[in-house]
């Protein structure tokens, strides 16, 4: 492949994951590689009441996480490759349902587009 | 709580009722549980994947969530005019995420939301309008797009953790047309125990590595 020229290179780290998304196709994009991802905060939900009677609070202090990232970083590394890589590796190694859904997803576009 | 059933879901509407919780707490208050009910689950991946990225497990992803919604009450400044998205839904998520990793790079510790100036905010794109001017994702094939990634995911497996975490840094404020603001510099340094020499190094070695030489 090609080198990518800096506007791709963007446009790239703004759909997969390492830049938030700027507009409609990179989030697209982004939902489209991450599909089968599953969340490991699906279980945990922001508590709204706490939010509206202001228990949520909001400082402007900033100091460095206590805990230690290492060990849950790791494991949520391991988490996203072996979701992501099974994909990235090898085409063919992508779930039909994906494939279906990304294939099918390109021809609405190109439907739109004629 | 108990929302009825022809309360609206669209997200617009419901940031309308939001902003005007002075004069109508109750409903603002609905529209909140509504607001996260709705939104929470579209942009879990998002912030989850982004802080993996950046070096940050789950606890901040969500911490950041949770703030980012907090920012919602306090401030809903929502406004589609300044969006890159045609679609309301997406722009309402795209303008969450980035409030979400706003809050990710002020991340202070459990139970903490960061006041976030204008500058650190990347919640509103300031100047860079015509980013895809030359390339659109959306006119590639699944393949040719799995190929990019392929691509894009060789070229950052070659970047050491610290090394991708100021590129990443330094890339997103510059993506947003802003500088990154020296609050941040300063937390990067005292995150990665770096000095700033070592840290203008690593920024042009990743900047090197991925011909990236804007930055």
């Amino acid at each position: 492949m090609k080198e990518l020229t800096i506007e791709e290179l963007e446009v790239l780290l703004c759909s997969t994951g390492y830049l938030p998304p700027r507009n409609d196709e990179e989030l697209t994009f982004f939902n489209e590689m991450y599909d089968g991802y599953k969340s490991r905060l699906e279980d945990r939900h922001v508590d709204v009441d706490a939010i509206i009677c202001g228990s949520c609070e909001v400082g402007s202090k900033y100091q460095l996480p206590e805990d230690s990232q290492d060990s849950y970083m790791g494991k949520v590394a391991e988490d996203i490759h072996g979701k992501y890589s099974m994909a990235a590796r090898n085409f063919g190694n992508l779930p039909k349902s994906v494939l279906d859904k990304m294939r099918k997803q390109h021809n609405i576009d190109d439907e739109n587009e004629d | 709580m108990y929302i009825n059933e022809e309360f609206p879901s669209n997200g617009i509407q419901l940031l309308k009722m939001i902003a005007n919780k002075n004069d109508d707490k109750e409903t603002a208050t609905k529209a909140l549980h509504l607001f996260v009910g709705i939104y929470e689950s579209k942009i879990r991946k998002q912030v989850e994947i982004i802080a993996n990225n950046y070096g940050y497990n789950e606890t901040v992803a969500f911490e950041a969530i949770r703030c980012a919604f907090n920012k919602v009450w306090l401030y809903p400044t929502f406004d589609m005019r300044k969006s890159h998205c045609k679609d309301e839904e997406n722009a309402i998520v795209v303008w969450l995420v980035r409030i979400a990793v706003s809050q990710m790079f002020q991340y202070a510790g459990q139970g903490e939301c960061a006041k976030i100036k204008d500058e650190e905010d990347l919640s509103v794109i300031e100047t860079a309008t015509d980013f895809v001017e030359s390339f659109h994702a959306s006119e590639l094939t699944a393949e040719q797009k799995m190929n990019c990634v392929l691509f894009l995911e060789k070229k950052m497996s070659a970047l050491d953790e610290k090394h991708r975490i100021i590129y990443l840094t330094y890339k997103a404020y510059q993506t947003s047309g802003k500088r990154l603001p020296r609050k941040l510099l300063e937390k990067l340094r005292k995150r990665l125990g770096l000095t700033q020499a070592t840290i203008r190094v690593y920024k042009k070695q990743a900047c090197e590595a991925l011909n990236d030489l804007n930055l």
